[in-house]
Formats: C-alpha cells, sequence, structure tokens
C-alpha cells in the first residue's frame, strides 16, 4: 500500500476503521494504485462519514431540514383582542351589543379588504397591484 | 446495485476483497472501486447479509448469510421482472 492510500484511510471516522482498517489496507496492497482508486477512497470516506450516525450531523440534518420547511410554510396574520368592560352592571347588556356590532364591523369583507390594501400595513409585499 | 454486485459474487463462494473486485468485473463489467467495494462491505455486514469467516492471511474472507441468499434472490426476481416487461415491450413496439 503507497503512503496516499495509508493517509487516505486515515479520512474514515474513527469507529469504521476500528472495525476495517487492517483488513481495508490489506486489500488496498492489491488494488492497482491511480488517480480513480484515490478518488474513490475519498468519496468513500466522506459517504461513510454521512452513513456514521453523531450528534452534529443529526443538529445539522435536523436545522436544514427546518429551515426548509419553513419556506413551505405560508406567514399567517393572528391578531387578539380581549375588551374589559367597566362600566354599570345595568350596561353590560348595551355594552355587549356594542361589542357584537363592533366585531360584525370589524370583521366585515369592506373592514378586512381596506386592512389588507393598507399600503402602511404593508400586509403582502409580494402581492400589491404594483407587482403584478 | 452495488450491494447486489457483491451478493452475486459471494453467491459463487466466499471471497476477500480484491478476489470480488476481480470477480464483478469478469461477470458485470463493472470496476468498483475500494471505497466503493467496502462502503458496500459495510452496509451488506450491518444487515447481516454478509459476515466475515476464519481467513489464512491479513485479507478478510466474507460468505454469504441465509437471509443475503434470500435478499438476492428477491431483488434478483424484481429485476428479472422489470427486465423481462422492458424486453417484451420492446418487441412488441
Amino acid at each position: 500500500m503507497n503512503r496516499l492510500a495509508g493517509s487516505l484511510i486515515r479520512l474514515y471516522p474513527a469507529a469504521w476503521r476500528k472495525r476495517y482498517e487492517a483488513e481495508f489496507a490489506a486489500m488496498l496492497e492489491e488494488v492497482p494504485q491511480g488517480s480513480s482508486a484515490v478518488f474513490d477512497l475519498l468519496e468513500g470516506a466522506t459517504r461513510m462519514h454521512l452513513s456514521m450516525p453523531s450528534f452534529p450531523k443529526l443538529a445539522l440534518t435536523l436545522s436544514l431540514l427546518g429551515l426548509g420547511v419553513s419556506f413551505t410554510i405560508a406567514p399567517r396574520y393572528e391578531s387578539t383582542t380581549v375588551p374589559i368592560y367597566h362600566g354599570e352592571r345595568s350596561d353590560r347588556q348595551a355594552a355587549i351589543e356594542g361589542l357584537q356590532a363592533m366585531e360584525a364591523n370589524v370583521l366585515s369583507r369592506t373592514s378586512l379588504s381596506n386592512l389588507i390594501q393598507d399600503p402602511r400595513l404593508n400586509l403582502f409585499p409580494d402581492e400589491s397591484p404594483s407587482k403584478t | 446495485m452495488r450491494e447486489r454486485l457483491v451478493l452475486s459474487s459471494l453467491a459463487e463462494g466466499d471471497k476477500h476483497g480484491y478476489a470480488m473486485m476481480q470477480d464483478i468485473e469478469a461477470f458485470a463489467g463493472i470496476r468498483l472501486g475500494p471505497g466503493t467495494l467496502y462502503g458496500a462491505i459495510t452496509r451488506l455486514e450491518q444487515h447481516g447479509w454478509i459476515r466475515p469467516v476464519a481467513s489464512t492471511d491479513r485479507r478478510q474472507l466474507y460468505t454469504i448469510t441465509p437471509s443475503g441468499r434470500l435478499h438476492l434472490k428477491t431483488a434478483l426476481s424484481g429485476l428479472q421482472h422489470v427486465v423481462k416487461t422492458g424486453l417484451a415491450r420492446l418487441n412488441n413496439a
């Protein structure tokens, strides 16, 4: 086995070398050495690293997966309001009716349309009429 | 594909790595590099489809296991069906 092949074996994962290094080195002594064998050893070492489980590789894979998934999910806009009533008990029913009317007004087609198209809010920049 | 070549080689009898490379080149016309071959050997051993056997020298002999034979038979049967279908369609075209 030439020195280059010997040093390329050291690129393999330690756990793999512990099991296969001796027999792999013995085989390399018989294999004709050349540039294709060198590239094959480099590719083999890379593939072996990718196939061996390890926490950093798992963390990197999951991070990239999460990043990919984040691009596939459409953005959602959510708003919550909690009205607190401090008036007299006798006015409570009138206040509830007022809030219901206000809710219907805010969630009306006209109101939502105005919110979506309001340039100050810039809710859907990719779908603005100027980019058609 | 590489795993099937190695299993097909070992189906004939126990071999060490370099003998597998020569055999595969002879019957399939494909020269597997040393890294590619040992990648396949590693995966096959992990699956339990091949196992090392005692050798008289530093070169490690491998043998195909009964589950390896079954896996190869199943894989080649599927391949045979694809080849047969493809050839029949070519002849009918």
